[in-house]
């Protein structure tokens, strides 16, 4: 069900501008070499005082406050609060069942990591995008500078759907393998029946700053079919023949209500921001007025 | 419960075929999912309650084979078998003829019969329903079908036993035709058994069940009274008594017969076991008034003892006959012997009025009379002003087309080849009633208005075989009759209980009050002349006023089958009917097809509820 999308259709210009206006903002501090606009708790060489510390062989005698020796003969250190970069890793989910849905979740999925990216780039911070399915594939490594941003929608143009998922390793091998940890922005389905909550507990393990947005098709929470079906999963071409009935049909609702509750308990719990979007809601709107609700964007 | 028509169970059959059809599965829908997980655990969750979702999944099937099922059950007429005391309805027939006051060692027989009536009533099932039929010398329907205890006991205790006899096969007739031998219903016949052949009637039915009172043996009856002329003799007359023993042991017996309280005889005769003996006494003397004939003896029955007559003697009738000569009248008016003719052979209108008022009757051959409005006339040929009658024309030889036969004028009449010679041909008013009639015109015509009286004949009897005929005698009888009845002859007025009287009245009466031997005075309006009177179920003397005359009639038993009042035993009867010992319990019937075609119609809507539902 893959649709073909060319740059110009995938993201117009006007909304490129409104996504200018937003900011990100880290909840946690990130180390990172260079400086960015992002603070740190890190001490630096920025204008913002930070605090005192007693001097110590090796410190940089430009930072020793002259004044304090004067009045207590003793030497003390001026620390500043240091102005570093972000990282933002968008991992976007490749798998099988990410290309069903009406309009397809991989181009839902598609449009939220090309806009995060903008945003991220707009930032000055340093974004990568990784894809995943049933293992990592091919990865946009973090850069900065908007000048990167056409390849980066190339790349997402080039992520076509396929294969089963496999969240849990995809994620502890992310986790692992990620030298640089910052924000983690998981763009998935989430239907993975070994679960995913490995994978997210590996990234925090790693310090990441983690994000996760489900994105759902209305027809998997509310299936609008009955009566004597044969169910194929997409994914593995597995076949099941229902009768599909007023109460297998709750039943079903139920436990995806479950699922849902499931994912946000754990995110609670886990200090992971969790979105639940659906591929019915207007792409632009989700992303302008309901993520800037959340702790994402400020 | 039973199976009248198992043939029906082959419709079993299409079990089979609606668990083929429902096994029979459409191709399923192919539709692609992203997991199956989410399924499998619904589905995981659902089967928790695997019986339950087995059992609603086969629901419709269970429910059509279950429809299947009661539909061939009720095909089958499938009947409740259950025990009842009665089946069907039941019809009680309780005799209240004159035999049933026998006196008894309780009371009478008919308080006994009465008791076991209400006790019948109160051993039925509830949903019994009874019939009550009152047994006299006409059977009474006393009560339609009902299931209504207290109504039913109530009727039962109402009835009272008459001095009427017995007619036991007349109710049972009546009885029996409102049985329905499909529902096996019952009659019960209460009786003493006396004045019918009980033998006889026990087997007209298998269904019916006689229940005997007994009581009271001892009997000695009056079975004939009757007071005769003596032919050639006046004043002179034979009284008849005929007396009959019904015990088995001989008795003496006192009899006394009085004419207005006045002894006229008074004599014992002995009578052996079960004789009869005809007794007649001779008397001289003027007959009128009432006649008494007793039994002095204390026997068991005692309605038998006495029996009444009221005697008028003849009183002369005066004739006023207006002919210029007719043998055969004059010849027949002779034979008459109280009737006192003056023949003239004209008419003087100045002194017609007086005439006619001296004279009970008038005839007028071929002679019209002025206008007249009070008296009897027979005009023959003649034509008076004040009968809406007169002349148009003449006819020869009419044919007799027919006459009212129910006319009291026409009783005993056959007129059938009367030959006339020549006949008037006549118009006649709505009030003259047509008697006899030919093709052009009527023969003979009968009025009446207030005080007057008129028959009319149309033609010559000279001119006619009339006279030759038997008839002749009979019609002039019939007229003289209506002119007059109470007047003709020496009559003894009795009848038997149960028997209408029949009275003449005058034309001008509207009303007439009626006195019962006990004494009720009852008021009638009679709507016919003559009028019938029909409640005579009492013995002894009644009374009629009729205006400012006052006439009396017997009402007798004079039934030897009914003071008959030996009880017949049961052993003698066919059936060997035991002692009544209150109803038997049977096997009851009832159809159930209705129960399971409402049960099939109510699965097939629920089905069709909830398929509608689950669409």
């Amino acid at each position: 069900m893959a649709v073909d999308y060319d740059i110009d259709s995938f993201l117009d210009e006007d909304f490129l501008r409104k996504l200018e206006k937003l900011k990100i903002l880290a909840q946690k501090g990130i180390k990172g070499p260079i400086k960015g606009e992002h603070d740190s708790w890190r001490s630096g060489a920025s204008l913002e005082f930070l605090d005192y510390r007693k001097y110590q062989a090796g410190d940089d005698f430009r930072y020793v406050d002259w004044n304090v020796y004067g009045r207590l003969d003793r030497l003390f250190i001026k620390l500043f609060r240091a102005e570093e970069d972000l990282t933002i890793h968008v991992l976007v989910d490749t798998s099988q069942s990410m290309g069903w849905g009406n309009p397809p979740k991989d181009i839902f999925a598609k449009k939220l990591a090309a806009a995060l990216c903008y945003l991220g780039l707009a930032s000055l911070d340093r974004v990568g995008i990784t894809s995943f399915a049933d293992s990592l594939g091919e990865s946009k490594l973090p850069e900065r500078g908007k000048r990167v941003y056409l390849s980066m929608l190339k790349y997402l143009l080039s992520l076509k759907p396929g294969g089963k998922t496999d969240l849990n390793s995809c994620l502890t091998e992310f986790a692992s393998a990620c030298k640089r940890p910052g924000i983690a922005i998981i763009l998935s389905d989430l239907l993975d029946p070994k679960g995913f909550e490995k994978g997210l507990e590996a990234l925090s393990y790693r310090r990441f700053d983690i994000t996760l947005i489900q994105i759902l098709d209305r027809e998997e929470i509310f299936p609008a079919f009955n009566g004597y079906l044969t169910l194929k999963e997409v994914e593995t071409g597995e076949v099941k023949r229902i009768t599909l009935d007023r109460a297998l049909l709750e039943l079903y609702r139920e436990g995806m209500r479950d699922f849902l509750e499931n994912i946000k308990d754990f995110c609670r719990k886990s200090g992971i921001d969790y979105y639940l979007s659906n591929t019915g809601v207007p792409f632009e709107d989700l992303l302008l007025e309901y993520l800037t609700k959340g702790t994402l964007f400020h | 419960m039973h199976l009248i028509n198992p043939n029906a169970l082959l419709g079993l059959g299409l079990i089979p075929i609606l668990i083929l059809i429902h096994s029979l599965k459409p191709k399923p829908k192919q539709v692609e999912v992203t997991t199956l997980f989410l399924w499998r655990e619904a589905l995981k969750e659902k089967r928790g309650g695997l019986r339950i979702h087995r059992f609603v999944r086969n629901l419709p099937l269970l429910l059509q084979i279950v429809a299947v099922i009661l539909a061939s059950l009720a095909l089958a007429k499938p009947v409740w078998i259950y025990p009842s005391y009665i089946r069907g309805n039941v019809i009680l027939i309780l005799d209240a003829s004159a035999s049933m006051k026998t006196r008894a060692t309780a009371g009478i027989r008919f308080d006994q019969a009465r008791r076991e009536a209400l006790k019948l009533i109160d051993e039925l099932h509830n949903d019994n329903h009874v019939l009550i039929i009152e047994a006299r010398s006409n059977p009474i329907l006393k009560a339609p079908f009902s299931s209504d205890k207290k109504q039913l006991k109530r009727i039962v205790e109402s009835i009272q036993p008459s001095d009427e006899p017995g007619r036991i096969e007349k109710a049972l007739y009546l009885a029996l035709s409102f049985m329905n031998p499909e529902h096996d219903d019952w009659t019960f016949l209460i009786t003493d058994g006396a004045g019918c052949d009980f033998k006889k009637l026990s087997r007209i039915h298998q269904r019916v069940r006689p229940i005997l009172v007994p009581g009271g043996e001892r009997n000695v009856g009056i079975t004939k009274f009757e007071f005769r002329p003596e032919l050639g003799l006046k004043q002179s007359y034979e009284v008849m008594v005929e007396v009959k023993n019904f015990n088995q042991n001989p008795v003496l017996c006192p009899i006394h017969v009085t004419l207005n309280k006045k002894t006229i005889v008074k004599k014992t005769i002995g009578l052996r076991a079960l004789e009869k003996k005809l007794l007649i006494f001779p008397y001289s003397g003027l007959v009128a008034g009432i006649a008494e004939a007793a039994l002095e003896l204390n026997d068991d029955f005692p309605t038998d003892n006495r029996a009444y007559a009221v005697l008028d003697t003849s009183k002369d009738i005066w004739i006023l006959l207006v002919t210029k000569g007719n043998y055969f009248l004059e010849r027949l008016l002779e034979a008459y012997p109280n009737f006192m003719v003056d023949s003239v052979t004209e008419i003087i209108p100045s002194s017609w009025e007086a005439q006619t008022t001296r004279h009970d009757i008038v005839i007028l051959d071929r002679i019209s009379p002025p206008s007249t409005e009070k008296g009897n006339f027979l005009l023959i040929e003649s034509f008076s002003p004040s009968i809406p009658l007169s002349k148009i024309g003449q006819i020869d030889h009419p044919h007799v087309l027919d006459w009212d036969r129910n006319n009291p004028l026409m009783a005993n009449l056959d007129l059938s080849g009367l030959n006339v010679e020549s006949a008037n041909q006549v118009k006649a008013d709505r009030t003259v009633r047509p008697i006899i009639e030919s093709h052009q015109t009527g023969l003979m015509y009968s009025y009446q208005k207030s005080f007057l009286r008129a028959v009319f004949l149309g033609f010559d009897l000279t001119r006619s075989d009339l006279p030759l005929r038997v008839a002749f005698p009979v019609m002039m009888s019939n007229i003289f009759q209506w002119f007059g009845p109470h007047k003709l002859g020496f009559s003894s007025s009795q009848i038997k209980a149960g028997d209408p009287f029949t009275i003449y009245l005058e034309p001008q009466t509207k009303k007439l009050s009626i006195r019962t031997p006990s004494g009720k005075w009852g008021e009638h309006r009679p709507i016919s002349n003559p009028f019938d009177i029909a409640h005579t179920g009492e013995v002894g003397i009644y009374t009629v006023v009729e205006g400012e005359d006052w006439r009396h009639f017997a009402v007798n038993l004079l039934d030897e089958r009914e003071s008959d009042i030996r009880v017949p035993t049961l052993e003698s009867s066919p059936q060997k009917t035991e002692a009544y010992s209150g109803p038997e319990p049977i096997k009851r019937e009832l159809p159930l097809w209705i129960v399971f075609l409402l049960s099939v119609s109510t699965i097939v809507i629920v089905e069709w509820h909830f398929w509608l539902k689950g669409r």
